[in-house]
């Protein structure tokens, strides 16, 4: 009885029928079998060798003969008649050219972008295991999310798990630095302290100094090369001193090459942060709130030797927090992990190193660009199918000569891929003169040349040719498919092929949907722009205080506001918009064990005056009021409801805890109640605010009333300079400042506008040629009536009918979609505008007005041929 | 018509059909050149070159009646032409006029 183990592989003899030979088969499978019963064990091992045996006679042989097809005669014959079908129809050819181009182009810079925002921070060593470390704080019913940490986290971590390599802190010194090398002084923002590992966990190359030991000494520093050109020229800077604040003299130890690093931490100088500890040791001893667990004032990055080690770490934290954090915050508190080359895309924390990319913008560009090559596919698709009528006699000798349907298929894909290949390199070619531009508008510095590698070429071409098959494959099958026989008459299924249709609205709904995104995008911006703050934000000017400045505020106040142009100043810690820090408060009739954490901040007198802020109730401070020096609060709206108080608040008690410390260091009455302004981004709703009087200001507000800005200015230096040589003055326009709050949505408006400007043009140029298509086939439609005496705007509704239906289809699916659409991004925001019914109808309008004037430019030249030429043959 | 000399695989597989006269086909080849000159030889490269010997006309291959091994299947026989055979004692001639031109002492030498 033979079993299954006994019969040779059937599958490999299913295999063995495949390929080979008919007329061979019998004797080779005879042969096999026979050899195969002869065997007296049989078991994987024989079946193994029988597919062994099948394989070997994978011969030239025996393989089953292909047709005798001229491969290479046959191409040559594709190419040419390709190339001639394109020249012969300049219009079809250039109307897909101009909108391939266009969309390779949108697609090639976004793509480059995307790229170069993937790229940030995978240049640290082993950055798959470097983490920074963030806390989310909760209190007052607010929750805060940090970037940065307390100081004593880093060394907390290190003791309490094993596994962490290394833990490094960077630190940002309070108020901008001045460095000083003989007569060259700048201030400098991008100064920042760092612990010693700095350069051996991070990835920054070093092209001078050894990154081991370059931040050992307290008293060294690291310049980037920027910095080193700025202040050395072309001399070597190794060795020599920068004078830090005029307090301390820095040896440079190492410069460091990050002008090409994409990194979500940016900087030209690195110190060690020893020698900042060491200064406010000095000053508060041990009692500084560097070693208090309120403070976040460090950002904390930890290298864990793997991601195990990185997983029971996250895994432990609730407890670490638990173990370490102060005893009201333990409850509603975390600590969490970020991957350091996730920070530019995901995080947007408070308190940043600098503003971080985003996700969502990334993802609407990449949306965006893959529209735009969608319509141009589009076009291609149906151009290719209108222009069907002439190909068909083509196509129709073709198959009476026997060309297959695989053979024209091929034909008309090579046309395609020829086009869209062309076009590629048409758009690489121009891609040069546009990155600089994409650089403008992204504030990136992305160099073309990086990425003209030659597997990056490779891929890019490929993709090309795959794009080029896969729109050309639809229209290449159906006309393929054209009966011969049907090709005689002049009315085909192509004209009122259904997909067209189809493919038509939706160019029409993808540019409607982009038409209303851009003008709530826009009027969006614009809102964030104009909207009133509750501030005056136009002819203020915040310029940078100075300790020099603050100690002789009165006397400097005077001589400024002496000036005519200027209104008023007051001196500020934060800047109106910008936002606040926190402090703990305790209200009258709350525990001090419970403290509400709100955000507060520091001002002299005049400030509501300054800024034009109206007072709800009582005043704002006063040098009438001397008490108010050290025992006065003012609160806005939002800080008397979130304390509970519902009536005016006028002389309830306040207790404010210091920094980082357990001690009440102020007790003050509530003197005022300020209304609300937007003293944070508008993305932010309205939070509560505590102003408290201060001298030591960051910043002085300034109102003036001129429009000679520059003379305004070399006044206000005059004043400057007789009050100190030590810093130059340093000012920027408050509406100026507030709009770098909003640079993303200025990025993305700025794209979407430039988006549905090549949107257009790729749909308009669709329905130019499609049109001219339909017109040229009614020609002799259009000189029968215009014997018979139609006016030319009934030709033009008469041509332009078909199209306008599918505008209205078009518009119809697109506003829900839209509405929905536009709904989602506006809720991103705390303060949106209205979506206004009217800019549905406006899009609907511009797609209608092109679409007639596009055909009705068709029509108007029809109407003009002289019937007797169009109906004289027929 | 083809190349009128033989390969040296191509030499053995038609001895081997000249020797077994009306029974040879693909497997008994292979058999027989195994056991002959002890050195195995695949279904696949004896079909193979049966193949390329009857385009060269030195072979021609007919299907047998049905066998009883095998599942039925007919074996392809393998017969030597006349063009075969010349050229195969053209071979075996020109070879043994070679050795004959070798005086001992030569061989021995190397």
């Amino acid at each position: 009885m033979a079993t299954n183990k006994d019969i040779p592989p059937r599958l490999a003899d299913k295999f063995l029928n495949w390929f080979c030979k008919s007329e061979l088969i019998e004797g080779i499978q005879g042969d096999l079998h026979e050899s195969y019963e002869r065997l007296e064990v049989k078991n994987w091992k024989t079946k193994f060798n029988y597919w062994m045996q099948v394989f070997k006679l994978i011969r030239p042989f025996a393989l089953k003969n292909t047709k005798p097809l001229n491969t290479a005669h046959m191409f040559q014959n594709h190419l040419k008649t390709s190339y001639k079908n394109l020249l012969r129809n300049k219009m079809y050819t250039s109307i897909n050219l101009l909108g391939l181009v266009l969309a390779v182009l949108v697609c090639l810079n976004v793509g480059l972008y995307v790229s170069d925002e993937l790229s940030y921070d995978q240049f640290h060593p082993d950055h798959k295991n470097l983490y920074r470390l963030t806390v989310s704080i909760k209190s007052g019913g607010v929750v805060y999310n940090e970037a940065g940490t307390q100081f004593p986290m880093a060394s907390a971590i290190n003791e309490d798990f094993s596994g962490v390599e290394e833990v490094v802190r960077i630190f940002k010194p309070l108020s901008t630095p001045l460095i000083i090398r003989e007569d060259l002084k700048y201030t400098e923002g991008k100064f920042f302290f760092a612990d010693e590992a700095f350069f051996s966990v991070f990835g920054y190359p070093l092209i001078a100094g050894d990154p081991e030991k370059v931040l050992q000494k307290p008293n060294s520093v690291v310049i980037s090369e920027r910095i080193a050109q700025k202040y050395f020229g072309e001399g070597n800077p190794v060795g020599q001193v920068l004078e830090y604040n005029g307090q301390q003299l820095l040896e440079i130890t190492g410069i460091v090459d990050n002008s090409d690093l994409n990194s979500h931490f940016d900087f030209d100088f690195i110190s060690p942060l020893q020698l900042q500890l060491n200064n406010w040791h000095q000053k508060t001893g041990a009692e500084g709130r560097e070693n208090k667990w309120y403070w976040t004032g460090a950002w904390t990055y930890v290298k864990f030797v793997d991601n195990e080690k990185k997983e029971y770490v996250a895994s432990q934290l609730p407890a670490f927090v638990q173990a370490h954090f102060p005893q009201k915050w333990k409850d509603d508190s975390s600590i969490d992990l970020q991957r350091i080359d996730d920070i530019h895309l995901t995080s947007n924390l408070l308190f940043e190193i600098k503003p971080n990319g985003s996700l969502s913008n990334l993802k609407i560009f990449s949306l965006i660009a893959i529209i735009l090559f969608l319509l141009a596919v589009i076009n291609f698709v149906n151009l290719m199918m209108a222009d069907g009528m002439t190909r068909a006699f083509q196509i129709g000798i073709r198959k009476t000569l026997g060309a297959s349907v695989s053979v024209l298929i091929s034909q008309m894909l090579i046309e395609t891929v020829l086009l869209c290949l062309s076009s590629g390199i048409i758009a690489l070619v121009l891609t040069q003169w546009t990155v600089p531009y994409l650089n403008y508008l992204t504030d990136r510095s992305i160099s073309l040349a990086n990425y003209f590698t030659f597997s990056n070429l490779f891929l890019y071409f490929c993709l090309i040719t795959l794009i080029g098959m896969m729109a050309g494959i639809y229209p290449a099958v159906h006309l393929a498919r054209f009966k011969s026989f049907n090709i005689s008459k002049k009315e085909s299924a192509l004209s009122k092929s259904a997909t067209k249709t189809a493919l038509v609205i939706f160019q029409f709904f993808a540019s409607v949907v982009l038409i209303i995104s851009v003008i709530i995008v826009n009027e969006q911006r614009e809102f964030l722009l104009t909207k009133d703050l509750g501030f005056d934000k136009t002819n203020m000017l915040v310029i940078k205080a100075r300790n020099e400045y603050n100690k002789n505020f009165i006397a400097f106040r005077n001589e400024i506001i002496k000036l005519p142009e200027v209104s008023d100043l007051c001196g500020i810690t934060d800047v109106p918009g910008t936002g606040m820090n926190s402090s703990r408060f305790v209200p009258e009739e709350g525990n001090r064990s419970q403290p509400v954490l709100l955000p507060v901040t520091w001002t002299g007198y005049d400030f509501s005056e300054t800024a034009n802020i109206e007072m709800k109730y009582g005043r704002f401070f006063s040098r009438e009021h001397p008490s108010d020096q050290d025992k006065a609060f003012v609160l806005n709206e939002e800080a008397v409801k979130v304390l509970g108080w519902t009536d005016n608040p006028i002389g309830k008690k306040l207790e404010l805890f210091g920094a980082g410390t357990e001690q009440i260091v102020k007790e003050g009455k509530v003197v005022g109640v300020i209304k609300n302004y937007h003293y944070e981004s508008m993305h932010h709703p309205v939070g509560p605010a505590v102003f408290d009087l201060t001298t030591s200001f960051d910043h002085y507000l300034l109102k003036f009333q001129t429009d000679d800005y520059p003379a305004l200015i070399e006044k206000l230096e005059s004043v400057w300079l007789a009050f100190g040589q030590k810093w130059p003055l340093e000012y920027k326009l408050l509406d100026r400042q507030l709009e770098t709050l909003y640079t993303r949505e200025k990025k993305l408006s700025d794209l979407v506008n430039l988006a549905v400007i090549v949107a257009l043009i790729i749909a308009g140029i669709g329905i130019f040629g499609l049109s001219s298509f339909m017109v040229s086939k009614r020609t002799k439609e259009v000189s029968i009536r215009r014997v018979l005496g139609i006016r030319i705007s009934h030709v033009i509704l008469l041509l332009a009918r078909p199209f306008i239906y599918m505008v209205a289809i078009a518009n119809l699916i697109a506003w829900p979609v839209s509405y929905f659409l536009m709904e989602q991004w506006l809720s991103n925001f705390e303060y949106v505008v209205d979506i206004n019914w009217l800019i549905f109808i406006i899009a609907g309008f511009v797609t209608l007005v092109i679409t007639v004037s596009v055909t009705g430019y068709h029509a108007v030249a029809v109407t003009r041929l002289n019937p007797v030429d169009s109906l004289r043959s027929e | 018509m083809g190349k009128e000399y033989l390969g040296e695989f191509e030499e053995l597989v038609m001895l081997m059909v000249a020797m077994m006269k009306d029974e040879a086909y693909g497997l008994a080849i292979c058999d027989e050149i195994e056991s002959q000159t002890g050195r195995p030889a695949s279904i696949g490269a004896v079909h193979a070159t049966v193949a390329r010997l009857e385009k060269k006309g030195f072979v021609e291959t007919f299907m047998s009646d049905p066998t009883n091994e095998r599942g039925g299947r007919r074996k392809r026989l393998i017969r030597m032409t006349n063009s075969g055979k010349s050229t195969l004692i053209k071979s075996r001639d020109a070879k043994v006029k070679l050795w004959t031109q070798i005086p001992d002492l030569a061989l021995n030498k190397i």
